[in-house]
């Protein structure tokens, strides 16, 4: 039954073997592979000084250094160095030392390039002209582990190994001034021809790595792009031939489905791609493999991926083909279809760029006021009168923005690091904003606060510098400000306003005060009225250097007990106030079952509990009384966290995730609680109000509240949306995600490549992985829209009279 | 004027038509917006029977093409009903048991003879080894014997219609559709053509035969269908094409070529006027002091008393010889006469 359908694929073959074009396309994939198989990598001990403006930082006091130590005899082991060097340039070190060179600099070679290279020259013809190790010239350095494993070996060295035992003694006894050597160093050769240019001190493990991290996309844009114009050239005319009168007729006598035969040339033309593309990625994975050592599979996933691509161009040259009857015309449409694509996905990308960065990076609610933070660090209010967001910066908006040049240096700004805050001052019913510019957030110096009340209209008071290098500020009632920076110091902001600096060392001054706040904070927590200061200076109130908090994120205060966690190096920290008014050590629990010590966290309090989830989508809910783990999560979804809330009751902690995601955890039941159904999708950041209510951002800065009780939408905040929003989200979007995106496969090699043992692998922290988004959707509409333009093929092949 | 809406027995004595056509009409529609309108084929209604060779003849432009695309399913009829061999026109059932010559046939440039033969073969759905069983005989019965591995790029015309032919024969066809199977190939080759035509109608093979060439129907066909302008105008006998003609145009039956000396206006003078003396008259060639007329009669006593006026004006006669009513000139008659003509067989 299929012999027919068989025949004709099998002809497709005999074609191309009968044709000038696949000798010409394999002769093609021959040179190139033959052009690229010479070109390998060794991987080296590394002995040689091959670059020698780091390897020698500073040749004067290296200089200095041989003759001080070397020369007098003052160290054994640079003396030994010392009396090896040639006396043509123990003489002209000498001179250099004596007679240093002041002159001014009058072109050529910079001195300090010549000096360097000199050293480099004659350390390097050194080691390679005698055997620097001696017992008693080395008998009193630390030797690494390295290095005695090479002295042990005694004549058993290898010639390699007696270079590489050279220079470490070389770097032992001069270390001060020349870093130690890594490990292994890669050549690269043509033939045997060695291209020094690219010698690279990496292991070979990590070059293969980072070759493959970038492969993917260099095979789309590259190889796969020219590739696909070649195979479209090659195929447009078999539809166009076959529709020629004299053969068609034929053709269509026979007792043969239409439609079928149309199928059947087109898998024809698409087997045959597939073995030419075969050819030349098999062909590229061998010689990585074997020549560069790197066995990246991406390249063999890019096959079928690649027909795929080209079956979705070749399905619009068919198409057209039938249409119009010419290879001209069917390489015409396959170009336009392209340059759609190419328009579709640049104006959607730009558009859904513009959008994220505008959209709710975090969510903080007071009653039923709302700020939020976007992903270029803007603080916005919502103002219920105009129904809209307002801007309640106290700087003009070229000092707000000037950091934006940051943000160009972050492809992706969810990496930049989160500017400390904001927090809700209950008290003088204000939201505390960090109000500075982007480079001050990524510097983390001199990051003012402000505080923008809640009340409409309000200007925007100033709320005092934050100490340098803060990371995150709470606001308690009790305590007022509180600035902690990734060491997990804690500051407090003092009510007095003084001239002191904010350097950490304690002052006298600084001193007595913090002695006047201690009684006072005695007062205060046994029920006396609150000082909740939001001006001044800020004094540290804990251990400095306690641990290394990952993220602004990663702490939390209990707002009922003044109690601080922090998520640092695998373990979650409680501090409390002691009577002096100090946060000192409360206990800590293990959490995660990892061992990257910089894992991402996020940790918000509720009620009794505490909420953890960490980058690796690892969740926890603890028991804030004795930090013990009563429920933990793997989360299924592995997508990277981008912001957590917990309900101030502790019934309910939600989190948004990069896929635009919303989960909402019930900790009462103790699972997921899906007794809501929310407005939108693409949620960005969510908070709870004071009330339990749940607030969601989306990526139109509309901002959704919700009874989680009840699971009604309560409230809804939506700003009008400009001709932009209202384009992007009604016709571009849409047409962005029903149209192909023949660009993008580069995504799916990417996850397909990426082992399942590293998304899996607890160690890896999902927020630092670049985020692939949605990476089966040029899969998903490539399919789709092939079949689709297929079965137009069919059906038109099908109706049409010839 | 409409071709008669019944049936037309080819083939009265067989009772199940080859091929069965019954009003059939295919009008083309061109232009996207304003959409033109051609009548191809207009209400045709004709049967084939089997084991003969039927021709169907009409100028360019007849509609001849069509209707051999309509039965094989190339093209979609407009209305009316087409079968072949028993199923609806188009249907894989019926294609399976046909073999087709297609018009200006064109083969792909990579094949040879044999490999040809395979990949027709199996698109009629032979098995591999069935088609390298049957190769060598068959291309040794189209003439091509030892020729089945060269590239068909090296084939001559005629030699490319024989491959044709023989991937129409493989799967031994009951019915073989020819669009015109000798046009460019030289007087051998047609001459072959007829020949193996006729031994595959010995066989019990229907032959359709699709041509614009009147001597090659009339010299093989049995019987014929006359096209013009998509209206069937003859469907019938070639044997009965001059009685069909004569009682259609009630012109003479019996015609003779008359060549005398002296000029022509002398002749039409001696015989008088054509309608008193009931013949027709026609020029057919001038030569210096000689003129070639065709003149048709209807009875034996006129021609005598024909023969009788030229010797009484002294007009030399050269030759004279009798000539039947030929299929070209019952074709120049039907085609010429305007008005749909019903036939009579």
């Amino acid at each position: 039954m299929l012999r027919p359908y068989i025949a004709v694929i099998q002809d497709s073959f005999r074609a191309a073997f009968s044709s000038r074009v696949l000798y010409i396309v394999l002769a093609l994939i021959a040179v190139i592979l033959l052009v690229l198989a010479p070109f390998h990598s060794r991987e080296t001990l590394e002995w040689k000084f091959s670059d020698p403006q780091t390897d020698f930082t500073n040749p004067d006091r290296l200089a200095k250094r041989l003759i001080d130590d070397g020369k007098s005899g003052k160290r054994k082991s640079i003396a030994h160095v010392w009396n090896q060097l040639s006396p043509d340039f123990q003489e002209a070190l000498e001179k250099q030392v004596s007679e240093p060179d002041d002159t001014e600099y009058r072109g050529g070679p910079p001195p300090g390039f010549r000096k360097r290279k000199q050293f480099s020259n004659e350390f390097n013809a050194l080691m390679e002209q005698t055997s620097l190790y001696d017992e008693q010239a080395f008998a009193g350095k630390r030797l690494n582990e390295e290095t005695r494993e090479l002295i042990d070996k005694g004549d058993q060295r290898s010639s390699i190994e007696d270079l590489r035992l050279n220079r470490l003694l070389l770097s032992t006894a001069l270390r001060r001034d020349m870093a130690m050597p890594s490990k292994t160093q890669l050549d690269f050769y043509y033939f045997n021809w060695q291209w020094s240019a690219l010698t690279t001190t990496q292991s070979q493990t990590s070059f293969a790595n980072e070759v493959k991290s970038s492969l993917p996309t260099y095979f789309d844009k590259f190889i796969m792009s020219i590739g696909i114009f070649i195979a479209i050239l090659i195929t447009a005319s078999i539809i166009p031939e076959m529709l020629e009168s004299g053969s068609l007729n034929l053709f269509l006598s026979k007792p043969v489905n239409r439609w079928a035969l149309l199928l059947a040339k087109y898998v024809g033309g698409c087997v045959f791609i597939f073995l030419s593309a075969s050819l030349l990625f098999v062909g590229l994975w061998f010689w990585l493999g074997i020549q560069l050592s790197i066995w990246d599979r991406a390249i063999l996933i890019s096959i079928p991926t690649y027909v795929l691509v080209f079956a979705m161009y070749y399905a619009v040259s068919v198409l057209a083909g039938i249409w119009f009857r010419s290879p001209i015309l069917s390489i015409t449409c396959a170009l336009l279809f392209w340059a759609a694509c190419w328009a579709i996905g640049s104006v959607n990308a730009w558009l859904d760029y513009s959008h994220y960065n505008t959209s709710a990076r975090q969510l903080l609610v007071s009653g039923e006021d709302v700020m939020m933070v976007d992903y270029l660090q803007r603080h916005s209010v919502w103002d219920a009168a105009d129904e809209a967001w307002r801007n309640p910066s106290k700087r003009d908006k070229d000092e707000r923005e000037n950091g934006l040049v940051f943000a160009a240096f972050f492809d992706r700004l969810d990496q930049f690091p989160d500017m400390p805050g904001p927090a809700v001052n209950q008290l003088d019913q204000e939201f505390l904003f960090a109000d500075s510019s982007l480079a001050n957030a990524f510097t983390k110096q001199e990051l003012a606060i402000s505080g923008s009340p809640t009340e409409n209209g309000e200007a925007s008071k100033d709320r005092g510098i934050l100490p340098n290098g803060t990371i995150e500020f709470v606001h308690s009632q009790t305590l007022g400000t509180l600035a902690i920076n990734d060491a997990g110091t804690v500051f407090r902001q003092l009510k007095v306003e003084t001239d002191a600096s904010d350097d950490e060392e304690e002052t006298e001054a600084e001193s007595d005060n913090k002695k006047s706040l201690a009684s006072g904070i005695a007062d205060r927590l046994s029920g006396l009225l609150p000082i909740a200061a939001t001006t001044g200076e800020y004094q540290k109130i804990s251990a400095t250097n306690q641990f290394e908090i990952p993220n602004s994120r990663a702490l939390a205060l209990d707002p009922k007990t003044n109690f601080l966690y922090m998520y640092s190096d695998g373990k979650l920290n409680a501090l409390k106030l002691d009577e002096a008014g100090n946060y000192v050590d409360a206990g800590a629990v293990e959490l995660g079952d990892h061992e990257n010590n910089s894992m991402t966290a996020f940790v918000n309090c509720g009620g009794s509990h505490i909420f953890v989830m960490l980058g690796n989508g690892q969740f926890f809910q603890l028991d804030s009384s004795n930090l013990s783990i009563e429920h933990s999560i793997n989360m299924g979804n592995r997508a990277a966290i981008r912001c957590m809330s917990a309900s101030p009751d502790g019934r309910f902690c939600a989190a948004t995730f990069r896929d635009g995601t919303l989960w909402i955890y019930d900790a009462d039941q103790q699972k997921t609680y899906d007794g809501i159904s929310l407005l939108g999708t693409d949620f960005m950041a969510c908070d709870f109000d004071n009330s339990n209510r749940l607030w969601v951002g989306d990526r139109f800065r509309s901002v959704y509240g919700y009874d989680l009780e009840s699971g009604e939408n309560i409230i809804a905040y939506e700003p009008a949306a400009d001709w932009m929003t209202n384009g992007y989200r009604l016709l571009v979007r849409p047409l962005y995600r029903a149209f192909p995106k023949p660009g993008e496969f580069y995504k799916l090699i990417s996850h397909l490549s990426t082992s399942s043992s590293t998304r899996d692998d607890l160690d890896v922290d999902l927020t630092q992985l670049p985020h692939i988004d949605n990476p089966w959707a040029p899969l998903k509409s490539g399919i789709i829209f092939t079949v689709c333009i297929l079965a137009i093929a069919c059906f038109v092949f099908q109706r049409m009279d010839f | 004027m409409k071709v008669s809406t019944e049936p037309v027995s080819a083939a009265d004595k067989r009772p199940e038509p080859v091929i069965q056509v019954s009003k059939l009409s295919k009008v083309y529609r061109d232009g996207l917006i304003f959409r033109k309108k051609f009548t191809a084929l207009d209400q045709v209604t004709l049967e084939v029977g089997a084991g003969q060779i039927f021709g169907l003849l009409g100028p360019n432009g007849a509609g001849k093409t069509t209707f051999l695309k309509i039965l094989l399913g190339i093209i979609k009829k407009t209305s009316g009903q087409a079968t072949l061999l028993g199923a609806p026109a188009g249907k894989v059932q019926g294609r399976t048991r046909v073999g087709f010559l297609p018009e200006h046939l064109r083969m792909p440039a990579h094949l040879t003879g044999f490999t040809a033969l395979e990949y027709f073969g199996k698109l009629q759905n032979l098995p591999h080894s069935m088609i390298r069983e049957k190769r060598d005989s068959i291309l040794d019965s189209v003439g091509l014997a030892g020729r089945g591995k060269d590239r068909v790029t090296k084939y001559s015309k005629g030699m490319l219609q024989r491959l044709g032919l023989a991937q129409a024969l493989l799967h031994d066809p009951e019915l073989l559709i020819l669009d015109e199977p000798t046009d460019g190939l030289d007087p051998g080759a047609r001459a072959d053509m007829r020949a193996l035509m006729k031994n595959l109608r010995d066989k019990g093979v229907t032959v359709f035969l699709n041509s614009h060439l009147l001597q090659e129907v009339e010299l093989v066909c049995d019987q014929v269908a006359i096209l013009n302008k998509g209206q069937l105008r003859y469907c019938g006998s070639v044997d009965q094409i001059g009685d069909f003609v004569r009682a259609k145009t009630g012109v003479a039956g019996i015609s003779i070529n008359l060549e005398v000396r002296g000029d022509e206006a002398s002749v039409l003078e001696a015989l008088g006027d054509p309608m008193q003396g009931n013949f027709e008259i026609r020029r057919i060639d001038a030569l210096p002091e000689r003129v070639v007329l065709s003149l048709s009669f209807a009875g034996q006593d006129s021609i005598d008393q024909a023969v009788d006026r030229i010797r009484q004006k002294d007009i030399s006669l050269v030759r004279l010889t009798p000539s039947a009513a030929t299929l070209e000139d019952a074709f120049l008659k039907i085609v010429s006469n305007e008005a749909p003509i019903s036939n009579s067989s």
